[in-house]
């Protein structure tokens, strides 16, 4: 079964999923030895953009469930002699593989890739899309942390327009009881709201105002336009987040963090800062996943 | 015009002018291509001389006219070519085809016009042709002025940049003077200054899905361009596949005014909304230029269609091979099929006699306006050029679709499509589509 987007999870699905990577935590922490539920697997990752967390992640993660992981490195592949993206996914399929772990820098690469293939495929993002690992491994954290996820304020500041963590975010925080806030520069919001019952604010004041969480999203220069290109130095002064500001929240960054533009050079280390925990417990979130959806109770 | 048995058509059911379906039967008779009589059905006569063919109480229009299709021949041929085309056309009910010139090379001069016009003959419906109004279709240069002319006098319907707006209103007002009422200056109302890459519709499916949207103003700004234009020189202008409500109002505004514009909306976008592209999970087959719109627009494109303000329904059929249209969505083409589903997908919003008026009386009576041709009626002296519809639900089925390409959108039981052409008589020549 695909792991593509958070549309198709209720908040039991999330919750089942957020306590099953509680489990595999607390099991590898204590004993180092977790059940080989992948055993006899072969899953590729497909990356298509650069990563470092996500994929080392997921690698990690499918070789503690005892599956053989096999890494594409895109620029070293056909791809580059011009095959196009569905022969490549293709000539995956016609090899004994078990699963696809797909980036790529398009909205709705993971839908075709499912759509093309008879494998699972599990979105580790596309484009400005989804990237809902990343948003489940996010709730895991809060969930762990403070002790519960209904009704957190949860506030989103920066490139929300590109940010596909921002769209699996607002849609499970939502669906998990979260109250959201989305906040930035006029350039970084959407022109249309997503409707999905967010807040949108431009004014970080009002955003921060009683929040629990501020996640800070990372100015993604490879995805904007020259004319959105914007003044950093304004960004930074109206929108950084910093020791003052931050409060009593908690700060989460999906990264890789640009130090001294998101946020205040050191804060990552802060008491306040949850993220390296956030890369921490993503891996057992990705366990979680790769087991629920890639585990042979689904087949 | 053939010379062929003369035929009558028994016991078939006309459209009124209430746009309703009698329930009298009428007996149509042909000879020599052309209507030769039209009276109602008497039982036991019998007409010796005629080929007899059962209507069986289907129900006759005039032959479909598309105002706006894309046969992608020359250049693209592994898409759709003349004859595909045209096979598509008459298996959808059309007698009378207008393509537009964005081919390769583009149809920008008068010998690659003669070519075209060589090309067309001996197919199974009637190819009418436009020319591109710049030179190599880059909105650059305006067609020489004796070019023009001499493509009208050849037969071109009408010039039309189609996927591209003329963006230039000295250009587009030059032009009109050319033209001088004779045909239409046809506009891709959709001005590349908002575009910015956009692959749908820019709003809240856009913003959910992460993708690039095509704005509204897009298309509003260049449908105020053209209509000021038209306004302020008396040309004609006619906009293509309108998409936003806002257009609707601006023309209903316009001809109110009694500018001299005439316009299309396509089945798809009285159909479909962008909606379609989350709910089908980044579909391919949704994506078109202009893009599917609103609901609210929707309704206003089919509401503008029913009252008037729309005057025709143009497929804008635009092939695809499937191997280009299974791509990711932004990699993938624009365009959506239409011939064939097109008569049956708008009957099922406006009903089969409104249908008829927009798809074959409307139409027909441009194309008579401009060429003199005798067609979009069903009257004694009229080309023999007519569509025999079944009143019944359907489904398209991919196995019976005879375009090189299969990019329709397909339809299910619980989507029905009301009322199937299922003869095609062009020039008096009869095609059973079954």
């Amino acid at each position: 079964m695909s792991f593509i987007d958070t549309d198709n999870l209720n908040n039991k699905d999330i919750q089942r999923l957020i306590d099953k990577a509680g489990f595999f935590k607390k099991t590898f922490l204590d004993t180092k030895q977790i059940p080989k539920y992948l055993e006899g697997k072969i899953i590729t990752t497909l990356f298509f953009e650069p990563s470092t967390r996500t994929r080392t992640s997921f690698d990690i993660a499918g070789k503690i469930l005892g599956a053989q992981i096999i890494n594409i490195q895109v620029d070293y592949s056909a791809v580059k002699k011009g095959e196009s993206f569905l022969d490549t996914i293709k000539t995956l399929n016609s090899m004994p593989i078990d699963g696809i772990i797909l980036r790529h820098p398009k909205s709705g690469a993971s839908y075709f890739a499912d759509k093309n293939l008879d494998i699972p495929v599990i979105n580790a993002g596309d484009g400005s899309f989804e990237h809902p690992t990343q948003a489940l491994g996010d709730l895991f954290t809060l969930n762990e942390t403070l002790g519960k996820v209904k009704g957190l304020k949860i506030t989103i500041v920066g490139d929300v327009l590109h940010s596909r963590v921002a769209r699996s975010s607002i849609k499970s925080y939502l669906e998990m009881g979260c109250e959201i806030t989305i906040c930035g520069p006029l350039e970084f919001l959407p022109k249309f709201n997503f409707n999905y019952g967010e807040i949108v604010t431009e004014n970080l004041d009002e955003a921060l105002k009683n929040a629990d969480v501020i996640m800070t999203l990372r100015i993604q220069n490879e995805r904007l336009h020259e004319s959105e290109k914007m003044n950093l130095n304004r960004y930074i002064s109206d929108y950084q987040i910093n020791k003052e500001n931050l409060g009593k929240a908690k700060l989460m960054h999906p990264g890789p963090v640009n130090q001294g533009v998101e946020i205040e050079i050191g804060l990552i280390n802060d008491s306040r800062s949850l993220i390296g925990l956030q890369v921490n417990n993503g891996l057992f979130m990705k366990m979680a996943i790769l087991q629920e959806y890639l585990g042979d109770q689904n087949e | 015009m053939n010379k062929s048995t003369p035929m009558v058509i028994r016991n078939i059911r006309l459209k009124d002018d209430d746009s309703k379906i009698s329930n009298n039967f009428f007996d149509v008779f042909i000879k020599n291509s052309l209507i030769e009589d039209v009276i109602k059905s008497k039982i036991d006569s019998r007409y010796e001389d005629y080929l007899e063919v059962d209507g069986k109480g289907n129900i006759m229009s005039p032959g479909l006219v598309d105002l706006h299709a894309h046969f992608r021949d020359p250049g693209f041929t592994y898409k759709e070519d003349l004859k595909s085309g045209s096979n598509a056309a008459v298996n959808g009910g059309f007698t009378t085809v207008v393509l537009m010139p964005n081919t390769e090379p583009p149809i920008d001069n008068p010998d690659i016009f003669d070519d075209q016009l060589d090309r067309s003959k001996d197919l199974s419906v009637r190819l009418l042709h436009t020319g591109c109004l710049t030179k190599q279709r880059k909105g650059e240069v305006l067609l020489d002025f004796k070019d023009f002319n001499s493509m009208i006098e050849k037969g071109s319907v009408g010039f039309s940049d189609d996927g591209d707006h003329l963006k230039k209103s000295i250009m587009i007002e030059d032009a009109l003077k050319v033209f001088s009422g004779r045909v239409p200056l046809m506009d891709h109302a959709e001005d590349h200054l908002f575009l910015d890459d956009g692959v749908m519709n820019e709003g809240v499916v856009s913003t959910r899905l992460g993708l690039i949207g095509r704005p509204k103003e897009a298309e509003i700004r260049s449908v105020e361009q053209n209509l000021n234009i038209a306004k302020k020189t008396g040309g004609w202008i006619h906009l293509q596949h309108l998409s936003c409500g806002e257009s609707v109002d601006l023309v209903n505004e316009a001809k109110i005014n009694g500018v001299n514009v005439t316009s299309e909306v396509t089945p798809h976008h009285i159909s479909y909304t962008e909606n379609q592209i989350e709910i089908n999970k980044f579909d391919t087959q949704f994506k078109v230029n202009p893009p599917l719109r609103t609901e609210i627009d929707r309704v206003k494109c089919l509401e503008g269609l029913e009252n008037g303000i729309i005057d025709v329904v143009a497929t804008d059929h635009a092939p695809h091979s499937y191997i280009e249209k299974r791509e990711i969505f932004s990699d993938a083409p624009s365009g959506i099929n239409g011939l064939e589903n097109a008569f049956g997908l708008v009957a099922s919003k406006i009903g089969i006699g409104k249908a008829i008026e927009k798809m074959a009386e409307n139409p027909g009576s441009i194309i008579k306006k401009i060429s003199g041709l005798k067609i979009g009626e069903i009257r004694r002296g009229y080309i023999a050029d007519l569509t025999i519809i079944s009143d019944e639900n359907w489904i398209l089925d991919l196995a019976n679709i005879k375009s090189k390409s299969k990019n329709y959108v397909m339809n299910d039981k619980n989507d029905f499509l009301k009322g199937k052409p299922i003869i095609t008589i062009f020039e008096g020549k009869l095609i059973n589509n079954e």
